[in-house]
């Protein structure tokens, strides 16, 4: 037999209307939210909430010569993605590059385009195997490098190109601070390629400490 | 020399040979292309500043003998060979007072 309570409000002993739980679960007993102390404590990522989901986070001082995020983060979960890091070079003077990859690899002959624009200063760029996110060379002291942040969209499109819009500001030890503007992606003939990936790197050497973290947007 | 390492979704991988190959192609690249990356940024920074006195050259407008100089000496900067990304060695004339 099935019983069912109804009620209007639930009051405390005091006679003040709340609805007072500690967590709460499905029908398999299986607990999705707990509260205590007033904070509400979700037991699984929500589903169908919305907003940014945090898929990867790295923070690291161990060099590389790049970070590389593939499909396993980067698919068909989500059509579009923030990013938002920051990278330290190990040799002076390098470009920051990003590089998209497609079938698990970095794709390669000239199928990426930017334009890429810092206060006067710019470069548009229809034919490259990177988009190029700094304008000035990066220095490689303490404290320098780039911060940057960036949304990939149309990753799993085969109609329209997977572009990156985004920022980045470079830190020099002896100079101003540079901030500009990067858009770029794949090119117009390469509008099919999905993109399950995206690879960073500098001109030349390794990256040397870094952090980065990926998100899904929903 | 070992390969490099990469980080491939957070884990610390070395790169294979061919991989390595590829890099350092990637590398000598960059470094062979620094005299022709640093005379496009000369060009670069001449136009700007030919840029900001092109006005000069209007029909109702008298250009100096020091501004005309300053423009030449600019459109002859290319003359010089940058050393470095930063144009450090790069002598740029002075815009005239008057």
């Amino acid at each position: 037999m099935t019983s069912i309570l109804k009620v209007d409000k639930i009051q405390n002993s005091s006679g003040a209307s709340i609805i007072q739980v500690d967590n709460i679960k499905d029908s398999a007993n299986n607990q999705a939210i707990s509260i205590s102390g007033g904070v509400a404590t979700f037991s699984q990522t929500p589903v169908g909430a919305g907003g940014l989901q945090l898929l990867f986070s790295q923070a690291t001082a161990t060099n590389a010569s790049s970070i590389d995020i593939g499909a396993t983060y980067i698919n068909s979960t989500y059509d579009s993605y923030y990013v938002v890091g920051n990278v330290k070079m190990v040799i002076d003077g390098v470009q920051f590059y990003l590089k998209l990859k497609s079938g698990g690899s970095i794709v390669t002959g000239n199928k990426h385009g930017y334009d890429l624009t810092n206060g006067g200063n710019g470069g548009l760029v229809d034919a490259a195997d990177f988009i190029k996110f700094n304008y000035s060379t990066v220095g490689n002291a303490i404290g320098e490098g780039v911060q940057f942040q960036f949304f990939m969209h149309n990753v799993n499109s085969t109609i329209y190109p997977t572009f990156i819009s985004g920022f980045f500001k470079t830190a020099f030890t002896n100079g101003a601070p540079e901030g500009g503007i990067v858009a770029g992606g794949f090119i117009a003939p390469s509008y099919a390629l999905v993109c399950n990936g995206f690879n960073i790197s500098s001109s030349n050497g390794e990256l040397d400490t870094h952090n980065i973290k990926v998100y899904g947007v929903v | 020399m070992p390969n490099y390492n990469k980080f491939v979704n957070g884990n610390l991988v070395a790169l294979t040979d061919a991989e390595q190959t590829e890099r350092e192609t990637e590398e000598k690249a960059w470094v062979d292309e620094a005299p022709n990356r640093r005379m496009t940024e000369l060009r670069s920074q001449r136009a700007k500043l030919l840029a900001e006195t092109d006005y000069m050259g209007n029909s109702d407008v008298v250009m100096s003998e020091a501004w005309a100089t300053y423009r030449q000496v600019l459109r002859d900067i290319t003359t010089q060979t940058p050393a470095d990304d930063a144009l450090s060695n790069i002598t740029f004339p002075t815009k005239p007072t008057e």
